[in-house]
């Protein structure tokens, strides 16, 4: 490596993102949002890894853990261990200056040193005292590109990085016309160009619709015989006319449609605003023409006022419907809920009425044991009350459920 | 360039391997995707049908979730869903406020695709006409409740 060189550093920034891996990584080693390699790795309070470039701009988004959406701060992330830093940069890369003919790869640590001080492509200051110039790496020892040299042709001073592109248009060279082949000195070429006999060209009337082409120097053979060419002028006519009439029946719809929707104002007689061409004004239009601009400007401005309104009640239609649709929801919800609540204590309901049945039942049994009789005793006039009182107290709870 | 870089790798993977059911229509411009599902199952609803769905990135992906909907294209429908409204916009938690960026276009289109597998109701949701009628494009303009949790 020649001193000259290493002595050069090149300010060629490296973008770590947008490099190239030489073999693809384990899936391991990569980022779970951006799925490339690691880069500046960091670990969440959950364990989780990510470039920390990627979890900061996801952290500002949402305070959760992008994998499993547990809450997480900017203080959760700290440096992922030293081991996993250095084997995601001790990964292969390829020179950031593949495109421009480096064929060079390394790890991806040494990759911004490959670039800054060895690559043959990066850009360096140019070698030569005094000059500003940046050149690639390799042609550092050449002479300098950047100095102005005197074009051989015309004598004119040129960068000598420019003189490719110069000899190109130099005007004392000259180049081929690209339709007759005739070679031509620079500044003329353009001239002739417009107006070579060789470009093919449409019949004049092409816009009519004759699908002639020749070269430019026999197509004085072709008007002479072309029906388009024949038919020009009136053709040419017609498309006036149809131009001009296209224009007055739009403005006509434009004062129409003015006129229509807002109710019809009286017409103060005053001089005609917008005066037209006289020759095509036919009748029709005359009374709608009588309007003055004052009259026009009050127009406009209701009709804009008018849209005005109409947008106002559409913005609030919206916002209704939009209410709506949240309000059918919670009612659905809350809808849900209460069947919920209702099937539930539907339940509790039921136990309490079979543990009624069951106590009403026992006490009707326990004390008097031979209670086939009719004969009442002091007992069962008790139980008896209580067990009326449990009918009911079923009975009600049941119709509320069947509520 | 973030996003695009990342994208460049899921078409990659995508045209690797793609579950069943799933497929890529087209992916022209990296920006927009369109992706074809298809319910696997018999459900009589879905049954011989095939889906499309866009995909619309912006510059921050996958920070932010992309703007995913159903399209209409000759022969292809707008699939019947009390979550999915008739001009293909879809309220899914998952493309709004519960997305994540390790979502990627594969896991969107199984989660669509498994939402249309458990459904059984052959309706649009609530206000359909309505919310169609209004223009929205997309849930993030409108408070959607996501109340159910079969999605
Ligand atoms: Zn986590
Ligand atoms: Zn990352
Ligand atoms: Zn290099
Ligand atoms: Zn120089
Ligand atoms: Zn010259
Ligand atoms: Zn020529």
């Amino acid at each position: 490596m020649a001193p000259s060189r290493s002595s050069r550093n090149s300010l060629q920034s490296v973008d770590l993102r947008a490099l190239d891996y030489l073999a693809s990584p384990s899936a391991n080693l990569l980022c779970p949002i951006c799925h490339s390699p690691l880069i500046t790795p960091v670990q969440t309070r959950c364990l989780h890894t990510f470039c920390s470039a990627c979890i900061s701009l996801s952290l500002e988004r949402s305070l959760t853990c992008p994998v499993d959406r547990k809450d997480l701060s900017h203080d959760d992330v700290t440096p992922a261990p030293i081991m996993i830093a250095n084997l995601v940069n001790d990964l292969v890369v390829l020179c950031p200056n593949r495109e421009k003919g480096c064929e060079a790869s390394c790890a991806r640590w040494l990759v911004e040193s490959h670039v800054r001080e060895d690559c043959g492509y990066a850009m360096v200051k140019c070698a030569k005292e005094g000059c500003d110039g940046m050149v690639a790496r390799k042609d550092v020892d050449e002479d300098c590109v950047h100095e102005a040299v005197e074009c051989e042709f015309c004598e004119f001073a040129v960068r000598k990085l420019d003189l490719e592109s110069h000899l190109r248009e130099c005007p004392k060279l000259s180049s081929e016309c690209p339709h007759c082949a005739e070679p031509f000195l620079n500044p003329e070429l353009s001239i002739h160009i417009a107006d070579c006999p060789a470009e093919i060209i449409d019949c004049p009337a092409s816009h009519f619709g004759c699908p002639y082409t020749c070269p430019r120097s026999e197509v004085d053979n072709h008007t002479g015989s072309c029906h388009f060419i024949a038919l020009t002028p009136i053709l040419q006519l017609h498309t006036e006319r149809i131009t001009t009439l296209e224009l007055e029946n739009k403005t006509i719809r434009q004062k129409l449609e003015l006129l229509i929707p807002p109710r019809p104002l009286p017409t103060p007689s005053s001089s005609s605003s917008n005066p037209q061409d006289s020759s095509t004004n036919t009748g029709s239009s005359s009374t709608t023409r009588d309007m003055t601009s004052e009259m026009q400007d009050y127009t406009y401005h209701l009709y804009s006022e008018y849209e005005q309104l109409r947008s106002d009640v559409e913005r609030l239609n919206a916002q209704i419907r939009e209410l709506d649709v949240k309000q059918d929801m919670a009612r659905i919800n809350e809808g849900l809920r209460y069947n919920d609540e209702m099937t539930g204590m539907r339940a509790a309901i039921n136990g309490l009425r079979m543990q009624l049945h069951w106590l009403v039942a026992s006490r009707r049994d326990a004390p008097t044991p031979n209670s086939g009789g009719a004969g009442g005793a002091a007992n069962r006039v008790g139980a008896g009350s209580s067990t009326n009182d449990g009918r009911r107290m079923s009975d009600s709870a049941r119709q509320i459920v069947k509520l | 360039m973030f996003a695009q870089k990342r994208l460049q790798k899921e078409l990659h993977n995508i045209h690797n391997y793609l579950p069943p059911g799933i497929g890529i229509a087209s992916a022209s411009d990296l920006s927009i995707w369109k992706m074809d599902i298809q319910v696997l199952d018999t459900n009589p609803l879905y049954a011989d049908q095939i889906y499309r769905l866009q995909f619309k990135f912006s510059q921050s992906y996958p920070i932010e979730a992309p703007e995913v909907t159903f399209v209409k294209e000759d022969g292809i429908e707008i699939p019947m869903h009390p979550h999915i409204y008739s001009n293909g916009v879809i309220c899914l938690d998952l493309l709004g406020k519960n997305w994540s960026p390790v979502q990627n276009v594969e896991s969107v289109c199984m989660s669509i695709q498994s939402m249309l597998t458990s459904n059984t109701k052959n309706e649009r949701p609530p206000g359909d006409d309505n919310f169609v009628r209004s223009g929205y494009r997309s849930p993030r303009n409108i408070n959607f409740v996501y109340d159910d949790d079969t999605v």
